[in-house]
């Protein structure tokens, strides 16, 4: 097992290997694995010109989640041109979000990231057009209970999930970045012509800000923080791993001010600090805080660490009790916030006395596994 | 109690037995079952409890694989079978170096026959009758092809069979080290079958495969061959690849050369000593 500061110091420095025995390193790709962090480890490791630290019993497993990384590249590109086909035909604007964003437009951070959905963005006014466009295209809605539903269309920034029918992909379209019921309303159409090309796929790529910017608020914003060190990481990259960095941190500050969000802005710059030991934090630390950024910041700082059984946790489940208590104040009014935490309360109940895997429907059976 | 298991190729740590669980798999795995120590290890499974409630009710469990739970919970009679699941489905789902082909494996004079199929096909069947005849039965369930050299990598599981295959086993097989029955799982009644002793497996050696059969088992039905075109082949081993599209190029590469190398046949059979004599000529 690995203490936090061993893993930290490993995956966010690049640091440490020196001390890696083989029980180590067998810690530390399993943290990896658990949050599907193989592949872009392996890239970040090799634009460092360190894969020499790779022993050769690991490998074959950074080897193969490159694989498995490569492909999805190939498949992201499909469905990205076939969507682009589909939007274009009805004269619908929209951007792809997060990894399909970062693929399609060859960002660096892209490589080895994995994702389990394409994420786009259309502004409100296009949804429904959206929507019928992509289920007479052989998307439908997963399935899901009434107050799923009722949560996605009334409550939040996006509809509910699609997959398509033949290609086993799933769809997230928005029509903003967080909730618009707490009322922190985003300049949609400004995303989506943020484009800084015009070519095929990169006319719908948002522009280096605005995806630092979508990252952030789905961290900072947000009560679940699994992926979060993979968030933190693609900003880093995102913001550090090309280009101007200077730049890029001021056009991204910019960004967040005029938005309304300098204050996730401040949270974002002391993990950023925290965790990637980049400069941007400091001139924060000092300064006189709000208690909003400082319980922000330091539980987050808790809960983005991994959390797995191969890393030593001193109250994890606090950290993340408090952070899923947050996360859903930062997004909701208190008066859905209450509906929500009591929907999710008896399901938590539920699942605590009679099994995880109380609501879970059937699958369906396994091709000989 | 947390365990290790070498299968050959792959090694993996498995969190959260009971003793009577390991006691099976020790019974399969021989010397290639021991307490987990300090290492790396390939795959990392973790039998973990529900809820606490179902630790004590109705006690029911679920399979971790690397953090990811693919299955439904089961109980804890269910235990054997899933584990051997979940460890195919941790090869499945986490190892594209090597094209991994929904097959067995049997070898005979070096020289490897693949045969892929979906379950229920009788592949597995087939497999350990021959395994048990002379033949090295590499796999039951999965044929792993080293995309560079096109050779097949032996590994040390057990042959799974399900529902009459276990009688026919026993019946054909006499002394044949079975485990015990377990019943009324998804798939129906599982037993699992150790066919070779560690010392014997560690003669077995990475194999090209001469020949791709595509067996089907029909009740009363004289041996019948069908040959078929390298074009058919591919087609139908694309069907049978859990990673060929993941491998991209390699996958495509293996699989062509796999497939305009080996002679490809469809065989129905309901003697398998006649299909063991026939397969016997075809690698002498």
């Amino acid at each position: 097992m690995l203490s936090q500061k061993q893993f930290l110091n490993a995956y966010c420095y690049l640091n440490g290997f020196d001390d890696f025995d083989a029980n180590k390193w067998n810690s530390f790709v399993r943290v990896l694995r658990e949050n599907s962090l193989v592949a872009s480890f392996y890239h970040r490791l090799e634009r460092s010109n360190q894969l020499y630290c790779i022993p050769e019993y690991c490998e074959d497993m950074f080897l193969s989640a490159i694989n498995f990384a490569n492909a999805q590249v190939i498949q992201t590109e499909v469905q990205g041109k076939k969507l682009i086909r589909l939007f274009n035909a009805i004269d619908i604007p929209f951007v792809f979000l997060k990894g399909a964003a970062y693929i399609l437009g060859s960002k660096r951070n892209s490589m080895g990231r994995l994702m389990t959905d394409i994420d786009i963005c259309v502004e409100k006014e296009n949804i429904d057009k959206a929507e019928e466009a992509l289920l007479g295209a052989g998307w439908s809605f997963k399935n899901m209970d009434e107050h799923d539903d009722k949560y996605y269309r009334e409550w939040s920034h996006e509809i509910p999930p699609l997959k398509h029918d033949n290609e086993g992909v799933v769809l997230d379209v928005h029509h903003t970045l967080i909730p618009p019921i707490k009322g922190r309303l985003l300049d949609i159409h400004a995303l989506i012509h943020s484009s800084e090309s015009d070519s095929d796929f990169s006319s719908t790529i948002p522009s280096r800000a605005w995806l630092v910017l979508h990252s952030a608020l789905h961290l900072i914003l947000n009560e679940d923080v699994k992926n979060g060190l993979r968030d933190l990481t693609d900003i880093f990259v995102l913001l550090y791993g090309e280009g101007s960095a200077s730049e890029n941190v001021a056009e991204t500050e910019a960004l967040f001010i005029k938005e309304g969000f300098e204050q996730e802005w401040i949270v974002l710059s002391l993990l950023l600090e925290d965790f990637f030991n980049t400069e941007i934090g400091s001139e924060h630390a000092s300064a006189n805080l709000s208690l909003y950024i400082r319980m922000r910041h330091f539980i987050l700082r808790k809960a983005i660490v991994p959390n797995s059984s191969f890393i030593q946790s001193d109250g994890r489940w606090l950290w993340d009790s408090v952070n899923y208590v947050l996360g859903y104040c930062s997004k909701m009014p208190l008066h859905i916030l209450f509906k929500q935490v009591t929907y999710k309360t008896y399901r938590n109940l539920i699942k605590l006395a009679f099994g995880e895997y109380f609501f879970r429907k059937p699958k369906p059976k396994r091709n000989g596994l | 109690m947390t365990i290790a298991i070498d299968s050959g190729p792959y090694t993996f740590s498995i969190k959260g037995l009971s003793a009577p669980v390991v006691s099976e798999l020790s019974n399969l795995y021989l010397e290639r079952l021991t307490p987990e120590k300090d290492g790396f290890y390939d795959f990392s499974l973790s039998i973990e409890n529900t809820s606490p409630l179902r630790r004590f009710f109705r006690r029911q469990r679920i399979i971790s694989v690397e953090g990811v739970k693919p299955f439904n919970p089961i109980s804890d009679q269910h235990l054997l079978p899933s584990i051997e699941w979940a460890m195919n489905w941790a090869v499945a789902a986490y190892q594209h170096t090597k094209l991994s082909l929904h097959s067995s494996v049997v070898v005979k004079n070096g020289k490897a026959i693949l045969f892929p199929a979906s379950s229920g096909s009788g592949k597995s069947t087939l497999a350990t009758y021959l395994g048990y005849s002379g033949w090295q039965m590499f796999s039951d369930e999965m044929a792993l092809i080293d995309p560079n050299t096109l050779e097949v990598s032996p590994l040390y599981r057990p042959a799974s069979l399900k529902n009459k295959s276990i009688d026919v086993i026993s019946t054909l097989c006499e002394n044949v080290n079975l485990s015990n029955i377990t019943r009324g799982t998804h798939k129906g009644d599982i037993a699992h079958a150790r066919l070779y002793t560690c010392q014997q497996f560690g003669h077995f050696v990475p194999s090209k495969p001469k020949f791709v059969v595509f067996p089907r088992y029909v009740p009363h039905k004289e041996t019948t061959i069908r040959m078929i075109s390298s074009v058919e082949s591919f087609a139908m081993l694309l069907r049978n690849a859990f990673n060929y599209n993941i491998m991209g190029k390699q996958g495509f590469s293996a699989l062509s050369e796999i497939s305009s190398s080996c002679q490809a046949m469809q065989i129905e059979y309901s003697d398998a000593h006649d299909l063991d004599d026939y397969l016997s000529g075809l690698v002498e």
